[in-house]
């Protein structure tokens, strides 16, 4: 069984009188550990598949199961604590809060979890270090740069060791350089680590990195294109993840 | 689980001048339903606690329980002592007080000076013998002594009574004609006497050419020898008089003024209302640019009622600073500043049924104020918000 899996699921939005689906009768299987990139034009749906799977967003039809879990049954707050254990979120614009440092950033979501606060400064600790950003964690996001912060975004989608990472369009809003080093950090979270990633991008070589590629147009997965590695249905060896370092993910 | 507290606070450091002006427009509105708490504590107080529980007046009956309307003949002072049983003795003396009630206009050295110009200023007289210290016994005097002839006692609320800066022993006034210097200042806390002139019965019957008192105050062995004296005045119908217990005859006073209480809380609601509708909008001033971190915070997992609990908590800090500042303000500036009233005069009181009522207020800003902001930045679905900028 694969650990998310989509079916025939469609969204519909009502704006101004009139209909529009985003998604359309959508079938999807991702295996744990795979790392997925979901690309398409503006428009096609992606951002809004993404937020289904991290149940963030409801389906108007069809069913989402991630890990076993009936995301689209789960109420506003339960779905709340399921996605502080089983998401990590990573937005294009970082989305840190502005009058926390980095560290107290990466430590909000442990603080939904039973932990001492040592327990909370040794994850938080890893999870910088994993991010190669434990230098500025003092430092609060207005001092970071743009790369900077998307690290931070990063830790603090890592730290509570979910098995699921969800980056929306990371790199967006970064610079060749940075986003080459994110994307570095990405793809070492899931050789390293073993995170299972769904990666939206609009970028082609950054979706090279991952192992497979899915292409949405209209709300519709397009079929491979000739001669591309990837697509809906191939799917490359998985690679086995790292162990993880004192019980934290990172 | 909650948001860190700091997070609230630090919040507030974001756009320190909104934060003060906002700390500074709910502390003038904390303080506004304070100053109504005090004003209407302050009349309360006066009207509610003047008059000793044993004390019985006895006036003209028809004169509407209006003692500066009332005149009972001089000799009813000793009847009333030899017929009734249960008055109060020591030493031999009856607590037997024949008073005069008079309101007429005083004028300080200043006025004589200006002539037509003067203000015109109303002071409230009470004609007295020294059986009035025994029987209001909370009168004490605090400087000078007690009034011989040619001289006045004032209380110490006379000056803002009469709108005079201060009256000081030795100093003069002229009523009725005559002029009269101050023996002494006293002092009766939160009754109406301290707003009053007192001077000797017979100083003011002459002056004013009058024969007769308006009232005497009789102090009892106990308030339940009162219901004798009202039966003694139902009894001798010839004499024409009533009789009241002190405290009801002031209580009764007090009613008059509850139009005006009830006036003042509705000045109070609305100044209440006003501050909420700042407190809320500085809420939503704060929150509108927050969207996408509200949006955020709950992607990560943080539920919808933690987050409004962190914004009642930053709004919170700031009603909570404003009590404060309006609490200190109020205690500094506001307790004890006397008012003139038709009865006399009394101070604003900031005691502690004022200052609960100015915390509930802040209490309620700070909750009140940040619920509908926060409720709607939180109404927002997450993945319309995280995508705002």
């Amino acid at each position: 069984m694969a650990l998310i899996e989509l079916r025939g699921v469609t969204k519909v939005y009502s704006k101004g009188g009139r209909d529009f689906a985003p998604l359309k009768d959508l079938d999807l299987d991702i295996e744990k550990n795979e790392f997925v990139a979901l690309m398409g034009p503006s428009g096609s749906g992606k951002t809004t598949l993404l937020n289904i799977i991290s149940g963030i967003d409801k389906p108007t039809r069809g069913s989402v199961r991630v890990g076993g879990v009936d995301v689209p049954s789960l109420s506003r707050s339960k779905a709340a604590q399921w996605r502080s254990r089983a998401i990590g979120y990573i937005f294009q614009r970082y989305n840190l809060v502005p009058v926390l440092t980095a560290f107290e950033n990466v430590e909000l979501p442990l603080l939904l979890h039973k932990m001492s606060g040592a327990a909370r400064a040794k994850r938080v600790t890893l999870a910088l270090q994993a991010a190669g950003i434990s230098h500025r964690a003092n430092h609060t996001p207005t001092e970071l740069s743009g790369g900077e912060e998307q690290r931070v975004s990063i830790a603090r989608a890592i730290v509570a060791d979910p098995q699921i990472i969800v980056a929306d369009e990371p790199t967006g809003d970064l610079d060749r350089d940075s986003a080459s080093a994110v994307l570095g950090l990405l793809t070492r979270l899931h050789r390293e680590f073993g995170k299972t990633l769904l990666m939206v991008t609009h970028d082609a070589k950054a979706a090279e990195i991952a192992q497979r590629t899915i292409r949405l147009q209209k709300g519709t997965f397009l079929t491979p294109e000739p001669g591309a590695s990837s697509g809906n249905g191939t799917r490359p060896p998985t690679p086995s993840p790292a162990p993880t370092a004192a019980g934290a993910a990172p | 689980m909650l948001l860190p507290w700091d997070y609230g606070v630090r919040n507030l450091q974001r756009r320190p001048l909104r934060t003060a002006l906002t700390i500074a427009s709910t502390t003038l509105a904390i303080l506004l339903v304070l100053a109504v708490a005090a004003f209407v504590r302050g009349l309360s107080r006066t009207l509610g606690e003047t008059g000793i529980e044993e004390n019985v007046i006895v006036y003209l009956n028809g004169a509407e329980r209006d003692l500066v309307r009332s005149q009972i003949p001089n000799r009813t002072p000793a009847l009333l002592e030899a017929s009734l049983q249960g008055i109060r003795r020591r030493e031999g003396t009856s607590y037997v007080s024949p008073e005069i009630n008079l309101s007429t206009v005083v004028k300080l050295a200043s006025d004589l000076v200006q002539g037509e110009k003067a203000l015109t200023r109303l002071g409230l007289l009470r004609g007295i013998m020294p059986a009035a210290f025994l029987v209001h016994r909370e009168v004490a005097i605090v400087e000078g002594r007690a009034p011989g002839p040619g001289e006045v006692l004032v209380g110490r609320f006379v000056a803002t009574k009469i709108g005079a800066e201060g009256l000081r022993v030795g100093d003069g006034v002229d009523f009725e004609g005559r002029h009269w210097n101050v023996s002494g200042i006293f002092a009766a806390p939160g009754t109406v006497y301290e707003s009053e002139i007192w001077l000797n019965v017979e100083d003011l019957q002459r002056a004013t050419r009058l024969e007769d008192v308006s009232c005497v105050v009789m102090t009892m062995e106990s308030k339940e020898k009162i219901p004798d004296v009202q039966a003694f005045t139902r009894t001798r119908l010839d004499l024409e008089l009533a009789a009241m217990s002190e405290r009801e005859y002031y209580s009764e006073l007090g009613k008059q003024y509850a139009p005006i209480r009830m006036l003042a809380w509705v000045m109070a609601l609305l100044v209440w209302g006003g501050g909420l509708a700042g407190a809320a909008n500085s809420m939503y001033a704060s929150v509108a640019g927050r969207t996408a971190e509200l949006g955020a915070l709950q992607s990560i997992g943080f539920v919808r009622s933690a987050l409004v609990l962190s914004l009642i908590q930053e709004s919170s800090i700031v009603a909570a600073a404003a009590t404060l500042g309006a609490s200190a303000i109020a205690l500094g500036f506001l307790n004890g500043f006397a008012l003139n009233f038709t009865q006399g005069a009394f101070a604003l009181r900031v005691d502690g049924t004022a200052l609960l009522i100015g915390i509930l207020t802040g209490v309620f800003l700070g909750i009140l104020g940040a619920l509908p902001p926060a409720l709607r930045a939180l109404k927002k679905p997450i993945a319309i918000a995280i995508a705002e900028r």
